[in-house]
C-alpha cells in the first residue's frame, strides 16, 4: 500500500491557563488516504478542532503548544518544517475551510479581491487571469450572478453565500487535503445539503482527501468514509462509518447514536440519555475519562487509562471491554 | 378534544428598517411575520419550525407580548391580551413563560441562582420573603435535577446544560400553562441535549404543561411534538399532526427541508432533491406565493395568487397550489405498492 497522504502519530497538545495545563490532545493518532472523506466527532473540548489546528500548526503560542507527536504530510514531516515552507503547505497544499465565514473575510476588500488575492499568493497568474479564474470558482461553487458578486464586500451577501465564497478560495488552489471545521454548522438545513453537495463534487473533481470536522453525525453518516470519534482530548474509537453506526463498540459511542432522535421513527417517550458531563481537561482522573458517565464501567476503569486495541479490523476502540 | 389554550388569529409583527444608498436614506418594511394562525391546546405540544429568519422567534416573542404586534389577535384562554390593561395582563403573565436558546446569556451573571429561579414569584408577588422564596428555590432546582445546594451559587459556576436546566426551573416557577421553549437544545452538546428533552418530557407528564415549541432541527421536533408549524418567510405554510405531516408532506418547502437533513445511518445516503438558493429578503417578498423562487414546482400561477392555507385532509392543512396532487400522487404510489 502506498504512503497515507496525512499520517499523524500520538499528537498532543498543551494549553497552558490560569486554571492549570490543559491537555486538549492526548496522543492521537490516524491516517487519510487520497480521494478519502474522514469525520472527527465529538463534543465542545473533546479536543476535535485542536487537532484541526495543530496539523496546520495553527495554535496560538502562548498559551497553546503542540508537545509531542508526528505530522506526515505525503511522508514529509511538517512538524519541524520552517515557517516559509510551511506556508506554503497552508497555501498550496492544504486549505481550511471555518465555522464562521464571516469572521474569515476581510471586511473592507471585495469578495472578488479577495479571491484573487489568494490565487495570486499561490500562483505566479498575472491580474486578469487571476480575475478570470476566480469568476470561474464563482460559477463552480453555483453563486448567482458571479460578475456582479465578485464586486461586492461580505457584509452584502448572505451567509450561505459567504460560505460558498469561502470554499472557492480553499478550492482556487487545488488543494489535496481540504480541513473543513464545522463548515455547515452556521447553515440552515437546505443550505447545508448544498455545501455538502459542493464539497463532494470537488473531491471527486479532484480526488483530494477532506477531513471533516463535526459535532453532527448525521453529517458525518452522509459524507465521509471512516470516523474518529474523541473525548477528552483522545480517539476513543476509530472505524469505517458502517463500523461506527452500525456496530459502535465504545460505550461513549454507542450511547452518543441512542440519544439521537430519529427522524424516520415513531415518536418514543424517551430518549437515551448519557448521564453527567466531560471531565475537565485541567484535572483529569487518572482512569478512563469517559468511567463516571459509562453504564459499563469495571473496577480496572477508574485505575489507568486503557490503550488502544482492534477487535475488528480497521476498528480501533480505547476501552477495556475489548481488552485495552 | 382538551380546550383551546392558546389562539393566535392573524398576528403580524412588522420592523422598520432604514437603509443607506449613496446619499439616500431608504425606508423599508421588513415583514418578519406576516399573518399567522395558531392554536395550542392544553397540555398539548405545537411545533414551530424553519430555517433562520422565518420569523418562528418573533412569533413567540409577540405571542408573549414581549414584542408588541403590529397586527392580529392572541387569545389565551380566550382573552385578547392586547385588550387586557397592564393588571390583568401581569397577572395572566404567570400563566405564560419562555426558555431561551442561549443558556450562557439568558441569566444574570450577577444574580444567585436562587434568586434567578424565584425572579417569577418575586415579579408577581406571590411569595414575598426572600427566605421562603429560596425555600422554593431549592425545591424547583430538584424537580429539574439540579441539587438545592446550588440556589446559593453563580451562573459562571454552572455548564450548558445545568445553566439550561436553571432556565427551565426559572419557566417552570409560577406554575405556568404554556410555555414558549425557543430552541432550547440547540446551543447544547449532543449528548446533553437528550437529557433536557427528557426532563421537558417527564415535566409535561407531571404538570401537564402545553409547550410551543420553537425550533430548526426537525428530528427534535418529531420526537417531542403532537403537532407541527412550518415557517416560511414569515407565514405558516402547512400545518398538522406530526405523524401525516412526517409521512406525508403537503408542502413541498417541508419535502425539501426534510429531503435536507443528513440522516445518521450510512444506508440511508441519497440522491437529494436540493433545494436552489437561499432564503429571499423578507424586506422583497416575491409576489404570490414566497416559496415559488425556490419552488422545484412553481407554475405560471404560483408568481400570481397567494395559496391560502387550507385544509386538505380534516386536520392537516398546506399553503400549496398543488397540494391536492403532490397528495393523490402519493396515494398512487402506495398502491402501486
Amino acid at each position: 500500500m502506498s504512503v497515507p497522504l496525512l499520517e499523524v502519530d500520538n499528537l498532543q497538545t498543551e494549553f497552558h491557563t490560569s486554571g492549570g495545563v490543559v491537555r486538549a490532545v492526548r496522543g492521537v493518532s490516524f491516517h487519510i488516504n487520497r480521494g478519502e472523506t474522514v469525520g472527527i466527532v465529538g463534543e465542545s473540548g473533546s479536543g476535535k478542532s485542536v487537532t484541526s489546528l495543530s496539523l496546520m500548526r495553527l495554535i496560538p503560542n502562548p498559551p497553546g503548544r503542540i508537545t509531542g507527536g508526528s505530522v506526515k504530510l505525503d511522508g514529509q514531516e511538517i512538524l519541524s518544517l520552517p515557517p516559509r515552507q510551511m506556508r506554503d503547505v497552508r497555501g498550496n497544499r492544504v486549505s481550511m475551510i471555518f465555522q464562521d465565514p464571516f469572521s474569515s473575510l476581510n471586511p473592507t476588500m471585495t469578495l472578488g479581491e479577495q479571491v484573487v488575492e489568494a490565487i495570486r499568493a499561490h500562483s505566479s497568474v498575472s491580474k486578469p487571469e487571476a480575475r478570470e479564474r476566480a469568476l470561474e470558482l464563482f460559477r463552480a461553487v453555483r453563486i448567482p450572478s458571479p460578475e456582479i458578486r465578485l464586486k461586492q464586500y461580505p457584509h452584502q451577501i448572505s451567509g450561505g453565500q459567504r460560505q460558498r465564497v469561502m470554499i472557492a478560495i480553499a478550492f482556487s488552489t487545488n488543494p489535496e487535503l481540504l480541513i473543513a471545521d464545522e463548515p455547515t454548522t452556521a447553515l440552515d438545513v437546505t443550505v447545508q445539503a448544498q455545501i455538502m453537495s459542493l464539497m463532494a463534487d470537488f473531491q471527486k473533481r479532484t480526488n483530494a482527501a477532506i477531513l471533516l470536522i463535526t459535532h453532527d453525525l448525521g453529517v458525518v453518516a452522509e459524507m465521509c468514509d471512516r470516523v474518529l470519534v474523541m473525548y477528552a482530548g483522545r480517539i476513543v474509537e476509530q472505524g469505517s462509518v458502517e463500523q461506527i453506526f452500525r456496530a459502535p463498540k465504545h460505550p461513549y459511542t454507542v450511547g452518543l447514536l441512542e440519544s439521537l432522535p430519529q427522524l424516520n421513527a415513531d415518536r418514543q417517550a424517551r430518549l437515551f440519555s448519557i448521564p453527567g458531563q466531560p471531565p475537565d481537561l485541567a484535572h483529569l482522573p487518572p482512569g478512563c475519562p469517559f468511567v463516571d458517565r459509562c453504564p459499563r464501567a469495571m473496577d480496572i476503569c477508574p485505575t489507568r487509562e486503557p490503550e488502544p486495541t482492534e477487535p475488528v479490523s480497521g476498528q480501533v476502540v480505547r476501552c477495556y471491554l475489548y481488552g485495552g | 378534544m382538551p380546550d383551546i389554550l392558546l389562539q393566535v388569529e392573524g398576528l403580524k409583527k412588522y420592523f422598520a428598517v432604514t437603509r443607506k444608498q449613496g446619499l439616500r436614506t431608504i425606508r423599508e418594511t421588513v415583514r418578519a411575520v406576516d399573518g399567522i394562525d395558531l392554536i395550542v391546546h392544553t397540555g398539548e405540544t405545537v411545533g414551530l419550525v424553519g430555517e433562520s429568519g422565518c420569523g418562528k422567534s418573533t412569533a413567540g416573542r409577540a405571542i408573549l407580548r414581549l414584542l408588541k404586534p403590529t397586527a392580529g389577535r392572541v387569545l389565551f384562554e380566550g382573552k385578547d391580551l392586547a385588550a387586557l390593561r397592564e393588571r390583568e395582563l401581569r397577572s395572566l403573565r404567570r400563566d405564560m413563560s419562555i426558555v431561551f436558546q442561549d443558556p450562557m446569556s439568558a441569566l444574570d451573571p450577577r444574580m444567585m441562582i436562587g434568586d434567578i429561579v424565584t425572579e417569577p414569584l418575586r415579579a408577581h408577588g406571590l411569595v414575598t420573603s426572600r427566605r421562603g422564596r429560596l425555600e422554593r428555590a431549592g425545591q424547583l432546582l430538584e424537580q429539574v435535577g439540579l441539587r438545592p445546594e446550588f440556589a446559593a451559587r453563580y451562573p459562571h459556576e454552572f455548564s450548558g446544560g445545568q445553566r439550561q436546566r436553571i432556565g427551565i426551573a426559572r419557566a417552570i416557577a409560577t406554575d405556568p400553562k404554556l410555555i414558549i421553549l425557543d430552541e432550547p437544545i440547540s446551543a447544547l452538546d449532543i449528548s446533553i441535549r437528550a437529557q433536557i428533552l427528557n426532563l421537558l418530557a417527564d415535566l409535561q407528564d407531571q404538570r401537564g404543561f402545553a409547550y410551543l415549541f420553537i425550533a430548526h432541527d426537525l428530528s427534535v421536533v418529531r420526537h417531542l411534538c403532537d403537532r407541527v408549524a412550518v415557517m416560511y418567510l414569515g407565514v405558516i405554510v402547512e400545518e398538522g399532526p406530526s405523524d401525516p405531516l412526517f409521512a406525508n408532506p403537503l408542502h413541498p418547502y417541508t419535502r425539501a427541508l426534510l429531503a435536507s437533513v443528513p440522516v445518521p445511518d450510512p444506508s440511508l445516503r441519497r440522491v437529494r432533491a436540493l433545494l436552489e438558493g437561499d432564503v429571499p429578503s423578507p424586506v422583497a417578498i416575491p409576489s404570490g406565493c414566497r416559496f415559488r423562487t425556490r419552488c422545484p414546482l412553481a407554475q405560471e400561477i404560483c408568481a400570481r395568487e397567494i395559496p391560502p392555507l387550507r385544509p386538505i385532509h380534516p386536520d392537516h392543512a398546506s399553503a400549496c397550489h398543488f397540494a391536492e396532487t403532490l397528495d393523490s400522487e402519493r396515494l398512487a404510489a402506495e398502491t402501486a405498492k
